[in-house]
């Protein structure tokens, strides 16, 4: 197991190197973080040249990277140059904000699925299966913004002051409250969770019937076993496998930041920060954001198939 | 598929050999014309309500986006500020946007471009990722890690990032955002045929072929590739759906569709502003997008259970165990793993 670990590790380390070259060359190629500069230039002399050092523009494009590459190693990620701040600072306190509705969503979304999948699966055909099915259909052909907008309109506006909409804009400091907290965070959380648990709830309904269609179950069903136990005990461990690799997937789409429902919700997270990156050309906060994320899908995607082998000790890890 | 019409050519032909001696006798079970594989899909197809309902929608979607703007007196980049932000009416059935143009024909064309979009990006994905899928699993070795490789580069890049720099670098207009989002969406379908082909390819009939001294490429495109053809168009009518999600975040994130031209998702961002005093006209795309993937979803559903060999007649009522396995198979061979 630690053999395999370590060698999926070290088999995406040059891989995650590669994006992030890519990445970079990309970025560079179609962006030019002089364009303010051209117009005023005799004037403005001294920002262009310290603009160009910065990005060591005198370099060819496709070595450029390696200089950046070289300060990462030194532990030095640069400075985002819209932000105004070192980008290690803007990736903790946007990690943070992220994280504060990614994984409360992630809390709710997995509860939610797991007893919608369980009911469905044991009530199959019923009107509960068929309307919640239904509606996991409805969730499914939802785009994020429309879904983002909807909430927003309906909670937030329609019915005023029952949730906080735009808490960091208002200045208000999140978090020193717990019920404030619970307020200001409900509606991302609300519109990121119905998402995730459509395409759960179905996924979970499949496997869960497939399990309870087997013969262990008719085994234990008939040995007089209690109804209870059959499915939370005997059924679920095994209908959950696919269930939790799909988890860990979700967690890291989540902990990366969602540039949609965090942008129309204002929540200053990873994702509004990296749509400004790309469209003010800010080399350093695209590739420290690229790192981060890139790190999390790599990690989680490991995370996955590992407790796919754990779970199921028929998949050998090979 | 083709094999099960030999076959049931073959029983047509010993019946009628028959018949003349034993004409007397009932040939129990043979007495009827044996059904084809597609015969059998489109009965099964035809028994799922929800699948009908969707062809049904999208045949009325199609009509209203394509045929009824012709009616209209309007077209979609014409402005008249004097009629400026009216609500629904008989001349202006969605309505009119701040400068006047009519949001019927402009939603009209939105849904148009959005569709050219999703099933261009489909279909060039779908190409791309059954070549590629197919050619991984069934070489195998390096080239099934250099594709499987090529997989993940595209899962840890995000996907905005992509679309950005390249419509940056090749412009936006349809085509190419098609094209450029078909770069991203390949991987899915590669997943899928790969795992499709690395079950198939050590079945007899591959072996028989090869013992036979057919070629690779008359193995894959001959033998191979028809046996993944039920996978992959489940999955390529589900793509479409995606792709029109996706282009519309584009689009409303400002980095799809440029004005004058407009999709579903810059009518959305459109109207965003004035969503506290008028909903209606976010809402008019917004349930457009989703009228549309619904009805590709329930296709989509409806094309698995038809397609899937096992599924009896009554297809609606077979569980979807389907969707378990392509995924579960999909994450348990993430490449890296080489045995």
């Amino acid at each position: 197991m630690i053999a395999y670990v370590t060698r999926r590790l070290l088999a995406t380390i040059p891989l995650l190197l590669l994006a992030l070259y890519l990445v970079h060359v990309g970025v560079s190629l179609t962006t030019d973080p002089l364009a303010e500069f051209y117009l005023c230039l005799p004037r403005c002399q001294e920002g262009f040249d310290q603009i160009e050092e910065i990005y060591n523009l005198d370099v060819n494009v496709w070595i450029r990277p390696f200089y950046w590459f070289q300060d990462v190693l030194a532990g030095d990620l640069g400075d985002s140059a819209t932000i105004g701040e070192p980008v290690s600072d803007v990736l903790r306190t946007r990690g943070w904000n992220t994280a504060m509705i990614a994984f409360p969503a992630f809390l709710v979304s997995a509860i939610l699925a797991l007893l919608l999948s369980v009911y469905s699966a044991r009530h199959q055909y019923s009107f509960g299966d068929y309307f919640f099915t239904g509606l996991a259909f409805i969730g499914l052909a939802f785009p994020s913004f429309v879904l983002a907008l909807i909430i927003q309109n309906i909670f937030g506006v329609q019915l005023e002051n029952w949730f906080g909409i735009k808490p960091f804009n208002t200045g208000r400091k999140t978090g020193e409250n717990f019920f404030e907290l619970l307020r200001d965070i409900a509606l991302p959380v609300m519109s990121l969770s119905i998402l995730f648990i459509s395409a759960d709830s179905r996924f979970g309904r499949a496997s869960m019937l497939e399990t309870l269609n087997q013969d262990y179950i008719r085994t234990a069903r008939a040995k007089g076993l209690d109804e209870r136990k059959v499915v939370w005990k005997h059924a679920l461990r095994n209908a959950l496998i696919p269930l939790v690799t799909l988890w860990a997937l979700n967690f890291s789409a989540l902990m990366g930041g969602s540039v949609v429902t965090e942008s129309i919700f204002s929540w200053p997270g990873l994702g509004p920060a990296f749509i400004r990156g790309l469209t003010s050309a800010d080399l350093n906060l695209v590739l420290g954001i690229v790192l981060l994320t890139g790190t999390i899908t790599v990690v989680f995607n490991l995370v996955a198939d590992v407790m796919y082998g754990v779970l199921d000790p028929r998949i050998r890890l090979g | 598929m083709s094999e099960t019409e030999i076959r049931a050519h073959d029983i047509a032909e010993v019946r009628d050999d028959l018949t003349p001696a034993f004409s007397a006798i009932e040939m129990e079970g043979l007495d009827e014309t044996p059904k084809s594989f597609g015969r059998l899909a489109w009965e099964r197809f035809r028994h799922h309500k929800l699948a009908l309902a969707g062809v049904v929608g999208l045949i009325l979607i199609i009509g209203l986006f394509f045929i009824a703007p012709q009616f209209s007196d309007y077209t979609f980049d014409e402005r008249n500020v004097r009629d400026r932000l009216l609500g629904p009416s008989w001349d202006h059935p969605f309505g009119t946007d701040e400068i006047g143009r009519d949001l019927f024909v402009r939603t009209a064309q939105g849904g148009r471009y959005s569709i050219r979009i999703g099933l261009l990006a489909a279909i060039v994905a779908t190409a791309v990722g059954t070549v590629l899928g197919a050619v991984a699993a069934y070489f195998g070795q390096a080239i099934d890690v250099v594709i499987s490789q090529l997989v993940n580069l595209v899962l840890i890049v995000p996907a905005l990032l992509i679309l950005a720099v390249f419509a940056l670098y090749f412009g936006r207009d349809a085509n190419r955002l098609a094209l450029v989002l078909a770069l991203l969406l390949w991987t899915r379908i590669a997943r899928v045929v790969r795992g499709v082909v690395l079950s198939l390819k050590e079945q007899e009939f591959i072996m028989a072929a090869r013992a036979a001294g057919a070629s690779h490429g008359r193995i894959v495109f001959k033998h191979v590739l028809p046996n993944v053809v039920g996978a992959v168009v489940v999955e390529v009518t589900l793509l479409v759906g995606t792709v029109i999600v996706l282009e519309s975040t584009l689009s409303f994130l400002g980095l799809g569709v440029q004005p004058p031209n407009a999709s579903l998702g810059t009518l959305v961002a459109d109207a965003k502003g004035s969503i506290d005093s008028d909903p209606i006209r976010v809402l008019t795309p917004g349930i457009f997008i989703v009228l549309i993937v619904l009805c590709i979803n329930f296709v989509g559903d409806g094309l698995r259970d038809a397609l899937d060999p096992r599924s009896k007649v009554e297809g609606s009522k077979a569980p979807k165990s389907k969707a378990v396995k392509g995924v579960a198979v999909g994450s348990a061979e993430t490449p890296g793993g080489d045995e």
